[in-house]
């Protein structure tokens, strides 16, 4: 494939702004970093992250999430080269892997849930739900904007327009698995080794 | 912007990723680990520092050349605000725990044990 100049999201005004909003949301995940590193020792005497975090689990999630950003990157690349078939597999293989990613999550929940560790429980069982749960209500609104994205492509040619909301749903993605790198660091592994 | 650094970014991500579990589920799940916890949990940060900031080159574009400089440098003030405050609420709520442990008498005989401080 040709190479492409890379067009940079906050070249215009409208790109610069998906950018502060970006960096907005940013701020929300620190704060709800810094409430769950403040309140992840106080269970209440209840469990503890590593009594009930499934690391095979999240694992599997994390590199279900992966894949569905490096398959959102190159749906826009197949964009820019105007393959635009290609451009729409892509995208429907970054639908199906996120929805996998949600159902997953979800799942975990409904198992923690089962077993007694609602939100409700304790300090740190609240942060956790908080914090995770927020990422998975971005992951299903980005979903939302992903089917109504492929709905848009399927009856209309790619134009300029186009391209602006897909280089900016790409970003929402690739930025969701940014935080999800953080969730599963700090959460995770290193809730399963306190 | 090519298909290859798009793949390079996911491969270096995956075997980060991949890293970071092995070591945790190792120590974890197999047995012992040569690392002790501290030096686990230290790693486990820098691998997830290294992969942020391969996503941000190779996902998000982020470079401080040309005009996508400007994305780079809101990010990073974002991020020193961000640093501020999770490091800010965890320090002070540590202190707060510290200072605020039950009964009064045990406080004092706690802190002062902790800091060395003896009074005749």
């Amino acid at each position: 494939m040709s190479r492409q100049k890379y067009e940079s999201p906050t070249t215009n005004a409208v790109g610069l702004g998906f950018w502060v909003y970006l960096m907005t949301d940013l701020m929300l995940f620190a704060t709800l970093f810094a409430t769950y590193g403040v309140l992840r020792g106080n269970t209440a005497g209840g469990p503890a992250g590593h009594d009930i975090f499934s690391l095979k689990l999240v694992f599997a999630e994390t590199i279900i999430l992966l894949v569905s950003s490096l398959t959102a990157g190159l749906a826009l690349l197949s964009a820019h080269a105007g393959r635009k078939t290609r451009m729409l597999q892509l995208l429907v293989i970054t639908g199906v892997l996120g929805a996998l990613f949600l159902g997953l999550e979800i799942n975990e929940f409904r198992v923690l849930l089962a077993d007694g560790h609602s939100w409700q429980n304790s300090a740190f069982l609240s942060s956790y739900f908080t914090l995770v749960g927020t990422h998975g209500l971005h992951i299903f609104a980005g979903l939302i904007w992903l089917v109504a994205t492929v709905w848009y492509a399927l009856k209309r040619p790619l134009s300029p327009r186009f391209m602006q909301r897909l280089t900016m749903f790409s970003l929402f993605w690739h930025f969701l698995d940014l935080v999800w790198v953080c969730i599963f660091s700090i959460v995770y592994l290193m809730g399963v080794l306190a | 912007m090519t298909s290859k650094a798009y793949l390079t970014g996911f491969m270096m991500s995956l075997s980060l990723t991949v890293t970071a579990f092995i070591l945790v589920y190792g120590a974890t799940s197999v047995g012992g680990s040569p690392l002790s916890q501290g030096w686990l949990i230290a790693v486990i940060a820098s691998l997830a520092v290294c992969q942020l900031v391969v996503q941000g080159m190779y996902f998000l574009h982020l470079s401080s050349k040309g005009k996508p400089g400007r994305s780079l440098q809101i990010m990073l003030f974002v991020l020193v605000m961000a640093a501020i405050v999770v490091g800010g609420s965890i320090w002070v709520m540590h202190n707060l725990n510290y200072r605020m442990m039950p009964g009064e008498q045990k406080v004092t005989e706690t802190i002062q044990d902790k800091e060395n401080i003896h009074h005749h």
